[in-house]
């Protein structure tokens, strides 16, 4: 019986380490979370609600694509001052993350109403970027947390035109979302399943060949 | 006791099984979590931003200063700033050498003060490099809305010997003081203002002449006002001159002391007269640029000025005049 208890042992630690190991490397989740909203209509402005920056890593990156006509804007303020900004325009905010790691989405609302003004006129954006056709930016999480009240970005084109009709960011993924939270402790448990059923299994054996 | 294959294998997908079972915990979606509200109300814009804005309004000032077009003024100034660059402007084109509001166009800041304020209008001050006075400026910006930029409304240049009251690092903010507020103050901002008008025009005769400090600017109108006054009485005319508050235009923060800075425009208008049935007289060159005519018997001038004061907390002494402007924006000549 103690025999059947080493090689149990050992063979669960060997399966532990392995399971472990695969997690960590082939198995292991994606490094970055890339999220992408394709609007048919999004109205005059595309707008992040406030936390979604900084939903996980250090820093988001941003890039909205328009068409190669479209001079694209992307800019990031406090949330009250976009608010007040967007005031009743049409807008698709970007509310959060749904779905899988391997296949999210972001969850919108949709607010119909009249068209903005140019948003590159405004002094309310702490960054800005502009491009034909597309504009890109990166945020790190740390320029949030020195703006009180949190932080949005904010994707148009004229304030008046639609929106860009791609959005999307990346986060790079960190903590649980980074690794699989049993994959370290499988490592573990696995070293130590191995180390205590081959003592167990030299045991069994000094005293079977005595 | 004798192990088969079998039982091995029975192992072994225990031994997997088990460890599956551990993988329960499945790597999934961050959450966004909603921001905390602010303590306290946020400043209008952040020390970094309030650069930024600076330096393109320095760039708009610039070029339109270099170009002499007005046209190009509103989208960076608007308010008094406006008006005294536009005549001056004006008078440059004419041929004039305008007296210009001292600051310089390009605007250099050495600190600002950034007001906790949710609401718009907002205001931010900056104070800046000497100009062309080789004083520094105390710049006002203005943005009428969240979808409006910030654009110079004044750039009063500070007074000799005076030093600003202190006030927090731009980054703590300052709090915003209402033009009617009086909370620890000598008087209420626009009270302030208006009883500085009274003093310009009526000099030591004005009743809240004993609220201010004597001040360089309050010299130089009275020593202007009694130039012209014995020069047309010498001739048998008149001059008659009023310096009135502007409504909707008191800006005020407090500062570390409890008192609050405050900045207001006012509006002077003088007009003289020659004698009755006389010949016109020339105009000065600046007045002649802003009335289209060289020769005149009557000429009403409208000159624009901002004063910024230092209000001290009650019992804190007389309001101090710390910076002021003026200028001629407009000429009526018959």
């Amino acid at each position: 019986m103690k025999r059947v208890l080493a090689w149990f042992l050992l063979l669960a630690g060997l399966g532990c380490a392995v399971a472990g190991t695969l997690l960590l490397t082939v198995l292991a989740p994606p490094t970055q979370l890339a999220v992408t909203e394709r609007a048919q209509d999004p109205g005059t402005a595309v707008v992040t609600a406030p936390g979604l920056l900084e939903l996980t890593g250090p820093q988001a990156s941003l890039r909205a694509t328009g068409t190669a006509q479209q001079q694209v804007f992307l800019g990031i303020a406090r949330a009250s001052d976009v608010t007040a900004w967007l005031g009743d325009a049409s807008r698709t905010e970007l509310t959060g993350v749904r779905g899988e790691l391997d296949a999210p989405a972001f969850t919108t609302r949709s607010t119909t109403g009249p068209a903005a003004t140019d948003p590159r006129v405004a002094d309310i954006w702490l960054a800005t970027a502009s491009g034909a056709g597309s504009a890109a930016l990166d945020w790190p999480r740390s320029s949030s947390a020195e703006v009180e009240g949190g932080v949005v970005a904010l994707a148009a084109t004229d304030g008046s035109a639609a929106a860009p009709g791609t959005v999307s960011i990346t986060w790079a993924l960190q903590g649980e979302q980074a690794e699989h939270p049993s994959a370290v402790p499988l490592v573990v448990a696995g070293a130590v399943l191995l180390v205590l059923g081959a003592v167990a299994v030299l045991l069994a054996g000094r005293k079977a060949s005595s | 006791m004798t192990r088969t294959p079998r039982s091995r294998t029975a192992l072994l997908v225990t031994a997997l099984a088990g460890s599956a079972s551990l993988l329960a915990g499945c790597a999934t979606l961050p959450v966004a979590s909603t921001p905390a509200a602010p303590a306290r109300t946020p400043i209008v814009v952040e020390p970094a931003q309030a650069a930024r804005i600076v330096t393109a309004a320095s760039d708009a000032l610039l070029a339109a200063d270099t170009a002499g077009d007005p046209a190009l003024l509103p989208a960076r100034v608007q308010g008094p700033e406006r008006d005294l660059r536009a005549a001056a402007f004006a008078i440059r084109a004419a041929g004039a050498q305008p007296a210009g509001t001292g600051a310089a166009d390009e605007l250099a800041p050495l600190t600002s003060m950034l007001p906790r304020q949710e609401a718009w209008p907002r205001f931010f001050f900056t104070v800046t490099e000497p100009g062309a006075d080789q004083k520094p400026s105390l710049v006002v910006l203005r943005s009428e809305s969240a979808r409006e930029p910030y654009r110079v409304w004044g750039t009063p240049s500070l007074l000799p010997g005076v030093s600003l009251p202190p006030t927090d690092a731009p980054a703590a903010g300052v709090d915003v003081v209402a033009a009617g507020e009086t909370t620890n103050l000598v008087a209420a901002p626009q009270a302030v203002a208006e009883h500085y008008a009274d003093v310009l025009t009526k000099g030591g005769a004005s009743e809240f002449a004993g609220q201010f400090a004597d001040d360089a600017y309050r010299g130089e109108v009275a020593a202007s006002t009694a130039a012209q006054t014995a020069a047309l009485t010498g001739a048998g005319g008149t001059l008659t001159q009023t310096h009135t508050f502007e409504p909707g235009t008191v800006l005020a923060v407090r500062t570390r002391d409890g008192g609050a800075l405050v900045v207001a425009a006012l509006r002077w208008e003088s007009t003289s007269k020659g004698p009755a049935g006389g010949r016109p007289g020339t105009l000065d060159p600046v007045l002649a640029a802003l009335a289209g005519r060289q020769q005149a018997t009557t000429a009403t001038v409208v000159r624009e000025e901002v004063v910024a004061f230092a209000v001290p907390p009650t019992d804190g002494g007389p309001v101090r005049v710390l910076a002021a402007e003026s200028g001629p924006v407009s000429v009526t000549a018959a």
